[in-house]
């Protein structure tokens, strides 16, 4: 697949939000369940 | 060296796709990728199906035939799980990863390695949930909603179904952010974000809704792990802990996964009624707000499941109010799809058989579910059939059937042949007599008080039972045709590039089947692309 | 397609009627709640069946002369904005009208103040617990032995055969006529919900959490319930019966129960 530049640091740009994204929801509903226990 | 030639195709790929099974095993091709979700999600539904039928067969009749207790309690938790993980959400992302890329003018996903994971992950995730049911204590039985302190009575089970949990969520956030990332960077430049095509908007919005609450399931399953294995007291009374913390956690995923699941089948249908409407969808920008306002509100009813637990009068107000404010962009999007077919010129291929069903049934299920936003009648709706009919009216001829309705839509398009029409229609006619021959008898069995997740009834009950498990025998054998259909797809006229008369959207512009390869440069949008 | 809307319709307007094994709707109950709550369930019932009738008689309509067989040609406008304000402000209006009586009754059923009579009620994996807080009475609620019998796979028993098969208990609730009654629902082990239909009240029971709910029946008669929270393998199995009796016969069943704790404590 034939990608310019900018396309592919959008494209690794958006992945990384996203993922950190998932990871925060993740930790932060655990962190949630250890604070009010 | 020849750095003069630019290679810009993986070697195999100039050639059209690897043979054999590695080709399968390794594809990174989004046509490949989503063939395999649609097939892994048809054996889960008939995986999932053949649970039902022992549901509905134990049920047929007062007194225990078939099953043991604790056995029932496994089959509707297992078939829960999976029709919801397995077959549902799989077949949609089949859906998003075929026609995505096509309907932006992309060549393929942003991340095809991670497209492949995010595939093979599934079965094994599900081979290590099917594995449970032979292990000693049975498949897990405490609903699919896991509520702590039951579901730690599980034996042997237990840590393969947390892990399976997890594997499904790495899934579908893989997954998720793959669509995310490919609609936001990848559309051909002539396309801006509210001209895309409702299947594509309401994927997007899915996939965000995925991504904010899977890893909240995750969280959820991680803590009833250390609960059972590492001494924590998240959700146990006796340590400190808080069932109902739990219930709260799970069904903030709980509530946005419902909409995730239909979110999809609101966009198939929208593609599909103006194309046999011959008429452009009522309302384009309207059905785009209305999504995001459903997925918006989706985040802040989920005590509504929760109605009974002990919860303080104000917050059983609030989640009373919000719900029933859900019903309102939900109208807005029947009313829009109802403005479509008015003053059209309709055709009943069975694509638009299966979405006009769609739109009848769905709304039924719509009005139940305002019924059970109304709190102090949740109280005696809740936990009774009258809930199992709501949500499976909203799944089966909802859900399902959109599911469908894309299948034959898009058939044609993928396999270069027009499916054999009247076996469609069998298929669509006994399907829907059948569906409501199932679930309608349980809105009234629940309102007679019968309550849910039983093996066994009073004989006042019987009636009804009786006819619904007739239906779901009746449902069930309906959907070999659908097999049928799949097994005879090719042997059909062959079709154009556009299949049906006048369509929208650009994936209408490729050969039909489409090549392995499409849109390798960014296309211009025909007339008909738009809304 | 006018099949569908025929079957759906005739089985919402079938609201009122009751027969036999063919009950179609929620009882009314005994309380003056549990009818409060009849009618917001029939509220919401005709609301949805007006709006069915409007929104699918539309798509009839259209579904049978808007069809290219019958040579409709097809228009081509796309959008109103107009239309869009007034199928979302209506539907809002409707609402509104719905939920001010709801929260009325949500108010009603947390009053739980003053209390004639109140009752620990405790599940437990697969049975009830209730305790008379004031008069001293507590005993276990199970499933009745007709109903062991025939329940068992491959029972020679047939259910047909027992009386309120499944929703008999050995020892029932019982309680006065007219008095406001307070339940304190708790759990032993996981989690269940304590529910009787005619008395439109339905608390989980949650493992180190006290719910409190109340009723006040307005009818002597018998009336069954349900465990309907998902408790393990019995589930199914864990019946509530409660019976309102006139304030004498409740007094006299009160104090056989108590003599009949302390004979057992004198025989130990």
């Amino acid at each position: 697949m034939e990608r310019d530049a900018d396309t592919k640091k959008g494209v690794r740009r958006t992945a990384l939000i996203l993922a950190l994204v998932a990871i925060g929801f993740y930790l932060g509903f655990i962190l949630m369940g250890v604070i009010r226990s | 060296m020849t750095t003069a030639v630019a290679d810009t195709h993986e070697g195999h790929d100039d050639h059209g796709p690897a043979k054999g099974f590695t080709r399968w095993l390794f594809t990174t091709n989004h046509k490949d990728i989503g063939t395999m979700y649609l097939i892994f999600s048809l054996v889960m539904f008939f995986f999932g199906g053949s649970m039902a039928l022992i549901i509905r067969s134990e049920l047929a009749q007062p007194g225990l035939q078939f099953v043991h207790p604790e056995f029932f309690n496994s089959m509707t938790t297992m078939h829960a799980l999976i029709m919801v993980f397995g077959a549902v959400m799989p077949a949609f992302v089949g859906l998003a990863n075929w026609m995505i890329p096509m309907m932006i003018g992309a060549p393929d996903m942003a991340l095809p390695r991670m497209n492949n994971w995010s595939f093979w992950i599934l079965p094994v995730a599900f081979g290590l949930l099917a594995s449970t049911l032979f292990m000693p204590g049975g498949a897990p039985a405490s609903g699919w909603t896991m509520y702590p302190p039951l579901v730690l009575q599980t034996g042997d089970a237990f840590p393969f179904l947390i892990f399976s949990v997890h594997l499904m969520g790495l899934s579908s956030i893989m997954g998720a952010i793959n669509i995310i990332v490919t609609i936001m960077n990848m559309r051909t430049p002539h396309m801006s974000l509210i001209k895309m095509p409702l299947f594509v908007w309401t994927w997007l919005i899915t996939a965000y809704l995925l991504i904010a609450v899977m890893p909240v399931l995750a969280g959820a399953v991680t803590m009833l792990l250390t609960d059972q294995f590492f001494g924590t007291s998240f959700f146990l009374a006796a340590g400190g802990g808080d069932p109902v913390m739990f219930q709260h956690i799970f069904w903030f995923f709980g509530h946005p996964e419902v909409y995730i699941m239909i979110l999809p089948a609101f966009g198939v249908v929208s593609e599909i009624i103006p194309t046999f409407s011959r008429k452009p969808l009522f309302g384009h920008d309207s059905m785009v707000y209305a999504t995001a306002s459903i997925a918006f509100l989706s985040f802040i009813v989920w005590a509504h499941h929760m109605f009974t637990v002990g919860m303080p009068l104000t917050g059983q107000m609030f989640f009373m109010f919000a719900t029933m404010l859900i019903a309102v962009p939900t109208g807005v999007k029947v009313f829009n799809w109802v403005a479509t077919m008015w003053r059209g010129a309709m055709t009943f291929e069975t694509p638009m058989l299966f979405a006009l069903a769609f739109v009848f049934l769905f709304t039924i299920g719509g009005f139940s579910g305002l019924m059970l936003a109304i709190a102090p009648a949740d109280i005696q709706y809740h936990d009774t059939y009258f809930v199992v009919a709501h949500f499976h009216y909203v799944l089966v001829p909802g859900s399902i059937f959109a599911l469908m309705a894309g299948a034959y839509y898009w058939l044609p398009k993928w396999t270069g042949h027009m499916y054999s029409e009247k076996a469609g229609k069998l298929h669509f006619w006994l399907s829907t007599i059948f569906v409501n021959v199932t679930f309608f008898p349980m809105h009234f069995l629940g309102l007679a008080g019968m309550p849910r997740r039983i093996p066994d009834y009073s004989t006042q009950f019987a009636d009804f039972n009786f006819i619904a498990s007739v239906g779901a025998m009746g449902f069930g054998l309906s959907q070999l045709i659908f097999v049928y259909v799949l097994l005879t797809a090719k042997k059909g006229e062959k079709a154009t590039d556009e299949v049906w008369e006048a369509p929208y959207g650009l994936e209408w512009t490729v050969p039909s089947p489409a090549p392995y390869h499409t849109f390798d440069e960014a296309p211009m949008l025909p007339e008909r692309a738009g809304h | 397609m006018i099949r569908k809307s025929l079957f759906s319709a005739l089985g919402l307007l079938f609201a009122g009627s009751a027969f036999a094994d063919w009950e179609l709707n929620m009882p009314r109950g005994v309380t003056e709640l549990s009818a409060e709550t009849y009618d917001l369930h029939m509220i919401v019932l005709w609301v949805c069946v007006a709006i069915g009738v409007v929104v699918f008689g539309a798509m009839i309509y259209s579904l049978i002369y808007h069809r290219k067989s019958v040579g409709a040609e097809a228009a081509q406008f796309s959008h109103s904005t107009a239309a869009e304000i007034i199928w979302t402000i209506i539907p809002v209006v409707i609402l509104i009208a719905m939920a001010i009586p709801a929260a009325k009754t949500m108010i009603e059923l947390e009053d739980s103040r003053n209390p004639d009579l109140s009752i620990v009620v405790t599940a437990y994996q697969w049975k009830w617990h209730y305790k008379y807080q004031d008069e001293g009475v507590e005993f276990y609620s199970s499933l009745a032995r007709s109903s062991l019998e025939a329940r068992r796979l491959g029972a020679e028993v047939d259910p047909g055969d027992v009386e309120n098969y499944l929703l008999e208990v050995d020892r029932p609730l019982v309680i006065p006529v007219g008095a406001k009654v307070r339940l304190l629902v708790t759990s032993n082990d996981v989690i269940h919900s304590w529910w009787v239909p005619d008395l439109a009240i339905k608390k989980d029971a949650v493992p180190g959490i006290v719910n409190e709910t109340w009723f006040r029946a307005e009818q002597t008669g018998t009336f069954r319930g349900q465990c309907t929270e998902l408790c393990g393998k019995d589930h199914g199995y864990m019946p509530i019966v409660v019976e309102v009796v006139e304030p004498d016969a409740f007094q006299a069943w009160v104090d056989s129960r108590k003599e009949g704790a302390i004979s057992v404590a004198a025989a130990e």
